[in-house]
């Protein structure tokens, strides 16, 4: 993927860089926003990842100034974690996600990711697979090997968002906001104590697992190895 | 400040400034007052006694038309006798100039109205308004002594000297005292203030109860000042504690480091120290943060941003967020949720608040308890079954980073309750905590001013 960068301090930029390149995207950086504006007007990134505090232009006009021109390129904004307002300016402003700063990479790198392949909304499908576990979203059934799985309402909805991504790392956070419109982190076990009662629920003893945890970032829901 | 600056000059005072132009002002009344009283005075004796004199010469011209000029010399002599106060003058000329009767000296040197001074002998100097008027006969003069115009004259001006003199040392005196009164008063205020200034942060300026315009400033001054001490004190408590819950995270990550450089080898112990150092400082950062969002809400920054939404969609959210980690600690999660209920406010914050209620409730309540949330039109309750807040310590876990001795074993930041306090004041919840017997109810109720429908 490419991805341009824009952010000013130098610590930050490069070690989203270094991360980024090593996860096998290419990355263009600017320090600034009028120089990130000039770089993303091109429309040849596929992400772009902007810092809400930048000189000459900061985040949010740099991000309303593409949004106008018409260039649709997903963009994560990066915010101070403590602004309470921040989140809903950034998204006002055309940002397609956000990340309060200071953040794991783990975390900017499964986001970015989860950018890059989000799905156009028309399409939406009925049946949702991953190996032998089915979902239809119709008769809000689930099954695995053809054995039906009783899942209540909220582990249905967790459920749906990990098969929506599967395949992807989905962070902690990502699952907060996604599944319950959490846009804090609560600090304690909740979300765990989530996947556990669900994978306890998908994975019989003996079956293989479906919900894989990634150290240090999140869950994938992927197809046994 | 300067010493000096209290005890200025008593002449720089306002209160004397005030003084001087009300005088100035007093003076200036009485002045046009008496200008006017002398003006209309003064011409109402000149006109009375013009109108004499017309009235005389119009008389004595009757006498010469009927008897001739010797009539009217008889006539004339005849008043000159009867006038006991000597303030008539008569003068009738032949048209040579000859005197034939009377009791001034010379004709006037022209007919009709004018003012004469009279000299002579035997004559008090004065002024007299005189008439003449040409007859057949000859001139003939009648004129008054202006003498009691002038005495009255005098006798305004001294009055008005009186009443201006009387009234400028009266306004002063009075002016002088008010000053004095004021004067004190305000020295009373700068004195206290200046206490202040120097550190007695616990002065107070004096203040009468009920009392004047002083007193009430003083008290508002006073409320002022019980403010900013407060805001101080809670400014240095907040500034200890950051101080204190910080240095215990920094110094165990220090503690950590220290102990992976001397006895950690190979990768694997390096990689699972460099995490546990993460974990110490996103620990710390999260303490930041909390910090940073409380401020933010307690500066009410957010009160733009306020919309109506459903808490009643929230508060069910929240519950199923925590449904599983109450089972996990085998307790009963109840929710009795009055469904649709609009809440004018910050969605977010009220999220995170009832999320941080909720993770007390569960954390704190009985394992194998259980643990309610109600919520009905204009109040929110969640209430555990565990071991409570003893009622002296319920105002103080609303405080930054206060954790009780009991709930010291378990995480948290000690931020929780205090983010809670402020969302709630942000929103103009009231928020009390009680005694669930057993365990915690925290209440929260709000008026029709935060409701409203979807």
């Amino acid at each position: 993927m490419k991805i341009l960068l824009v952010e000013d301090d130098p610590e930050t930029a490069a070690f989203v860089k270094r991360g980024l390149t090593e996860a096998g995207h290419i990355v263009d950086h600017a320090a600034d926003g009028r120089d990130g504006l000039f770089l993303a007007s091109d429309a040849t990134y596929d992400v772009l990842v902007v810092d809400r505090m930048l000189p000459q232009l900061d985040g949010l006009g740099m991000l309303r100034a593409l949004r106008a021109a018409g260039i649709r390129t997903p963009a994560l904004f990066l915010t101070a974690r403590a602004g309470v307002g921040d989140r809903v300016e950034g998204l006002e402003a055309g940002a397609d996600d956000y990340l309060g700063k200071p953040f794991a990479f783990a975390e900017l790198l499964a986001r970015v990711n989860a950018l890059a392949r989000r799905p156009p909304l028309a399409a939406a499908p009925t049946l949702l697979k991953v190996a032998d576990l089915e979902m239809d979203l119709l008769k809000r059934s689930v099954s695995r090997g053809g054995q039906r799985i009783d899942l209540q309402p909220r582990e249905f909805r967790l459920l749906e968002f990990l098969l929506r991504r599967a395949g992807e790392v989905v962070t902690r956070t990502m699952l907060l906001e996604g599944v319950w419109d959490f846009h804090f982190d609560p600090k304690t076990s909740v979300v765990e104590t989530h996947i556990s009662r669900l994978r306890a629920k998908l994975e019989q003893p003996g079956a293989p697992a479906l919900i894989h945890t990634s150290r240090g970032a999140g869950y994938c829901l992927r197809a046994p190895d | 400040m300067h010493p000096t600056e209290g005890r200025g000059a008593w002449w720089r005072t306002t209160a004397f400034r005030i003084t001087l132009l009300h005088l100035a002002l007093t003076l200036l009344g009485t002045l046009a007052l008496s200008g006017l009283a002398w003006w209309a005075t003064t011409r109402f004796a000149l006109n009375q006694i013009a109108d004499e004199v017309a009235r005389d010469t119009s008389v004595l011209a009757q006498a010469a038309q009927l008897g001739g000029p010797r009539n009217l010399a008889l006539a004339i002599d005849a008043r000159i006798a009867a006038d006991r106060s000597g303030t008539q003058y008569f003068l009738l000329a032949a048209p040579d100039g000859q005197r034939l009767a009377g009791n001034l000296a010379a004709a006037p040197p022209a007919f009709g109205w004018q003012r004469l001074s009279l000299t002579g002998p035997g004559v008090p100097p004065g002024e007299v308004l005189a008439l003449a008027t040409p007859l057949p006969a000859g001139l003939l003069v009648v004129a008054r002594d202006l003498a009691p115009v002038r005495q009255q004259e005098r006798f305004l001006l001294g009055a008005a000297g009186w009443v201006g003199g009387g009234a400028l040392l009266l306004g002063l005196g009075g002016g002088l005292l008010i000053a004095r009164g004021v004067t004190r008063r305000a020295a009373a205020m700068d004195a206290a203030l200046a206490r202040v200034q120097a550190g007695e942060m616990a002065h107070r300026l004096p203040a009468r109860p009920g009392g004047d315009e002083f007193d009430r400033l003083a008290r508002r001054i006073n409320t002022a000042l019980d403010r900013v001490q407060g805001l101080m004190q809670t400014l240095r408590q907040v500034t200890d504690d950051i101080a204190h819950d910080l240095r215990t995270p920094l110094n165990r990550l220090r503690q950590r480091l220290d102990l992976a450089l001397r006895t950690g080898s190979g990768d694997e112990a390096w990689r699972a120290e460099a995490e546990g150092a993460i974990a110490e400082c996103d620990q710390l950062l999260e303490i930041f943060a909390a910090l940073l969002r409380i401020a933010q809400v307690e500066a009410g920054a957010r009160r733009a941003g306020f919309a109506l939404f459903d808490i009643s969609a929230v508060a069910a959210t929240v519950a199923e967020v925590y449904a599983p980690a109450a089972e996990e600690r085998g307790q009963r999660l109840r929710t009795t949720i009055a469904p649709g209920i609009a809440l004018l406010g910050d969605r977010d914050l009220i999220t995170q608040m009832l999320a941080n209620l909720l993770d007390n409730a569960v954390k704190h309540g009985r394992e194998g308890g259980e643990v309610t949330l109600r919520l009905a039109p204009g109040m929110l309750t969640i209430a555990d079954d565990g071991p409570g807040i003893p009622a002296a310590q319920r105002d103080a876990v609303l405080r930054r980073f206060t954790r009780l001795d009991a709930a010291r074993a378990t995480p948290g930041s000690g931020l929780g309750l205090a983010l809670v306090a402020a969302v709630a004041e942000l929103h103009g919840m009231q928020l009390s905590l009680g005694d669930a017997a057993p365990g915690l109810v925290v209440a929260l109720t709000w008026g029709d001013g935060q409701s409203g429908s979807l």
